[in-house]
């Protein structure tokens, strides 16, 4: 190591006293010679190595795919424990928490690779986006709620398996239906069950249940999962049910007891629920591939819960609703375990009642979960 | 017999006074300069005790490359006391099962101080136990050459011990109890600028105020007295802490560290940012005595770690090689030989290899000047301040003697130069305290007062 401070003394040095310059030249000299016999021997080294290399047969190249494997292991572990990045937080039934990068779902979409394979997709229930600091709120089908911290989530570190839980401890037959990402509390959480059922909470309530793991609430109806939660402390929800019926209604009409927002087809369910603040665009996707953006403003909002829905879309196999904003993409993960992202503006808008448009290259390979991610985030 | 021993922080020497020639005793026949022995004990896993060049020679024959085996060793149990809570814990150390010796520098720098000790192998010395083991070392050999049994002895002390202030007498104590374990029935003490005036006195023809620079291994003693006359008079005496162990620490902190990761970076944990490598283990290598608290497993495997993931691994992987193969006293003498060679050239080379270690480090005059400006300007207060309180001034100073290796800095001779021109006198570099301190004991009981 020779650093520029020490260039410098020996310049001053050899100014300040020339009867010494000799001596240090001749050791600068030495030591040059010293290291270009070295940078010889280094490239002789490297070109027998070179040399040596033998041109990879079958049997290596299988090695080599395997090494790859590994390292991308090894890369998918070292990006989702990064804590500093913004991710997507995939959650299985049985409440495992795994957190990708969302760097490495790009290196993966582009690489079209796929991120799980296909046993486990089928414990997949959902995909959020996360950033770092986020808490993701998870409601079991028994009406009881749980936490974690991203930062605490693990890392997907293989395809084939899902991360250990992080303790959850469910009830026999309890399995999670659905979450939400929190960064800022709301004051009043609203939860939505399959068949209708609303209930509003005080947050802080809620949290003190969910603490003691208890029961959040008892819904009228038998075998009713929660299926959305949502910031219930200003303006409307919007409930949509898998086939397309829609209700629309404010917060502030929710009965303190719980209340029911619409009758549906007893083989009907809703499948999401949001929160509109004020009117916009919401993004519907169907298991079959097929999405469309609605404008909230074409549905009127219902005096109070119980009245009838409008059915606002024709496919029978709505699969979510998301919240449209601008410069937002869909990123959607699909049976074989391969992402798509496509930006949200190139969906169409539904003009009128209809089924939506098929989303772009996707064939046979149907969506499984999908979530939305802001443009800045990529 | 009476003889005077300079038991200094680097070297020591012992020398007898027959009334008209002082006899200094070459108690090192392998070094270089006989009559000068290093102040260094070596202990061994059998109990062998040697000192000087022969300890320094087995112990690099026995350490350099060897192996080590960290294991864990009871040592005792202390009582705890908490609360309402009382307990008793065993306490353990980790201790190298395969280390064949124990090497001590520098021991006088550890008197005036609450250091007490240490434990080497099944035994627990104290630091005078360790001094007398040396003291009673340089007993024998001086009876040896000189035939005759040695009962009283004149010490060396300095003005201000290095350590902690106020300590003074205590240092003097606990030397004094070495030397008496050491087999020494009558011992005295000399300040030992006062040794070097006396040494010098022999050659003045009239009387003089002098100014005694004694600038060693670990401390500048100043001394303001008048000699030659037929009373001695001391004006002023005054001391710092600062000497040659000190500048050899400004140079490994200037100039080596960065060899060993200082400033590098690793990325020990995929949870953490890329941090700076941290400096504990490079300030380690600053002191004899904490270099050895990186040879352990804990810090090994962290350093083994570090190398995979620092944008430097090649200089983490020297400090392990370093702490591995012990390397660290060649480290030390490189650096304490590129100093003193600095004050005849004006650049020098640090250079230590072995495995993976390969360090060619430049170091000019003025560099070295550089990284010590804050310990000259102490000095040059020290000096100035010692001046003041003899109550003398510059004027009716007739000689400044310099006298130990420091002294022999150009930087300072030049500011000795400066306050006292044409007065600087050189006394013999490192045996005019021991020639002194055997003048002062053959005068019996006569106080320089």
């Amino acid at each position: 190591m020779l650093r520029k401070s020490d260039i410098n003394w020996l310049l001053t040095e050899a100014r300040k006293h020339p009867e010494a310059a000799p001596q240090i030249i001749e050791a600068l000299v030495a030591r040059l010679s010293e290291l270009d016999a070295e940078n010889e021997r280094l490239r002789d080294q490297l070109v027998r190595l070179q040399q040596r290399q033998e041109p990879p047969s079958e049997s290596s190249s299988a090695q080599v795919q395997s090494l790859r494997r590994q390292i991308d292991v090894l890369k998918g572990m070292v990006d989702a424990r990064s804590g500093s990045e913004n991710a997507l937080i995939l959650l299985s039934e049985q409440m495992h928490v795994a957190r990708v990068a969302l760097t490495r779902i790009q290196d993966l979409r582009r690489q079209g690779q796929p991120l799980l394979n296909k046993r486990i997709l089928l414990d997949l229930v959902g995909l959020l986006t996360v950033r770092p600091h986020d808490e993701v709120l998870m409601l079991s089908n028994l009406a009881r709620g749980f936490k974690q911290l991203v930062s605490n989530a693990a890392p997907l570190i293989d395809e084939t398996q899902w991360p250990a839980t992080t303790g959850t401890a469910l009830e026999k037959g309890e399995r999670l239906t659905v979450a939400t990402a929190v960064g800022e509390p709301p004051r009043f959480w609203t939860v939505v069950t399959a068949r209708g059922y609303v209930q509003r909470f005080v947050r802080v309530a809620f949290d003190q249940t969910v603490e003691k793991g208890g029961t959040l609430f008892e819904s009228p109806f038998p075998n009713d999962p929660p299926v959305a939660i949502v910031d219930g402390s200003r303006g409307e929800v919007m409930l949509l049910s898998r086939w397309g019926e829609a209700v629309r209604f404010a917060f502030s009409t929710i009965d303190i007891a719980g209340s029911v927002a619409t009758q549906l087809d007893p083989d009907d369910r809703f499948v999401a629920a949001l929160a509109l603040p004020k009117d916009g665009e919401v993004l519907i996707l169907t298991a079959a591939g097929r999405a469309a953006r609605y404008a909230t403003a074409k549905l009127p909002a219902i005096a109070r819960p119980g009245a009838q829905s409008r059915r606002i879309f024709l496919a029978r196999d709505v699969m979510t609703m998301l919240p449209c904003l601008p410069d937002t993409h869909l990123l959607y993960i699909t049976n074989s375990g391969k992402l798509h992202m496509v930006p949200t503006a190139e969906i169409a808008l539904l003009a009128r009642a209809g089924a939506g448009d098929a989303l772009p290259g996707i064939g046979r390979d149907l969506p499984v979960a999908a979530t939305l991610i802001p443009a800045d985030w990529l | 017999m009476r003889i005077g021993i300079d038991f200094g922080t680097t070297n020591s020497g012992a020398a007898w006074f027959d009334g008209q020639t002082v006899h200094l005793l070459p108690l090192d026949p392998a070094g270089a300069n006989p009559t000068v022995i290093r102040s260094v004990l070596y202990i061994t896993r059998e109990g062998e005790t040697l000192i000087g060049k022969e300890a320094i020679d087995r112990y690099y024959a026995q350490n350099i490359g060897r192996a080590s085996r960290m294991a864990r060793k009871w040592v005792g149990e202390i009582e705890v006391e908490a609360a309402e809570l009382y307990y008793v814990r065993d306490v353990y150390v980790l201790v190298d099962e395969l280390l064949p010796g124990r090497m001590l520098r520098s021991l006088k720098s550890g008197l005036a101080s609450l250091y007490d000790g240490t434990q080497i192998f099944d035994r627990y010395y104290t630091l005078e136990e360790l001094i007398a083991i040396y003291l009673r070392i340089l007993r024998e050999r001086a009876e040896a050459l000189t035939g005759e049994r040695i009962t009283h002895v004149v010490l060396g002390r300095p003005v201000n011990f290095v350590g902690e202030a106020g300590y003074n007498e205590y240092a003097q104590k606990r030397l004094c109890r070495a030397a008496e374990l050491a087999g020494y029935a009558h011992v005295e003490f000399e300040l030992e600028p006062i040794a070097a005036a006396l040494s010098y006195e022999l050659n003045v023809k009239k009387p003089q105020n002098i100014i005694v620079f004694d600038f060693g291994g670990g401390t500048l003693d100043i001394t303001v007295m008048r000699v030659g006359g037929k009373k001695r008079h001391v004006y002023a005496t005054g001391g710092v802490g600062i000497a040659g162990d000190m500048f050899d620490r400004r140079i490994i902190e200037g100039v080596m560290l960065e060899h060993f990761g200082r400033g590098s970076t690793v990325h020990m944990d995929v949870d953490q940012a890329v941090s700076p490598f941290p400096d504990q283990y490079t300030d380690a290598l600053t002191g004899w005595q904490t270099v050895v608290d990186l040879n352990r497993p804990e810090t090994l495997r962290f350093l083994n770690n570090a190398m995979l993931t620092s944008n430097h691994p090649a200089r983490i992987r020297a400090l392990l090689s370093l702490v591995v193969n012990n390397y660290a006293m060649r480290l030390f003498d490189e650096v304490e030989r590129a100093k003193i060679a600095l004050s005849s050239s004006f650049f020098e080379l640090i250079r230590l290899r072995g495995d993976d270690l390969d360090i060619w480090q430049p170091i000019t005059r003025g560099q070295f000047e550089a990284l010590i400006a804050e310990e000259t300007r102490r000095v040059e207060n020290c000096l100035l301040e010692t001046l003041t309180a003899s109550g003398l001034s510059v004027n009716e100073i007739d000689a400044v003697v310099r006298t130990g290796g420091s002294a022999q800095i150009p930087l300072f001779v030049e500011m000795l130069k400066r306050h006292f021109p044409q007065r600087v006198v050189q006394a013999d570099v490192f045996n005019s305290v021991t020639a002194g301190l055997a003048i002062r004991a053959a005068m019996e009981d006569v106080p320089i007062r």
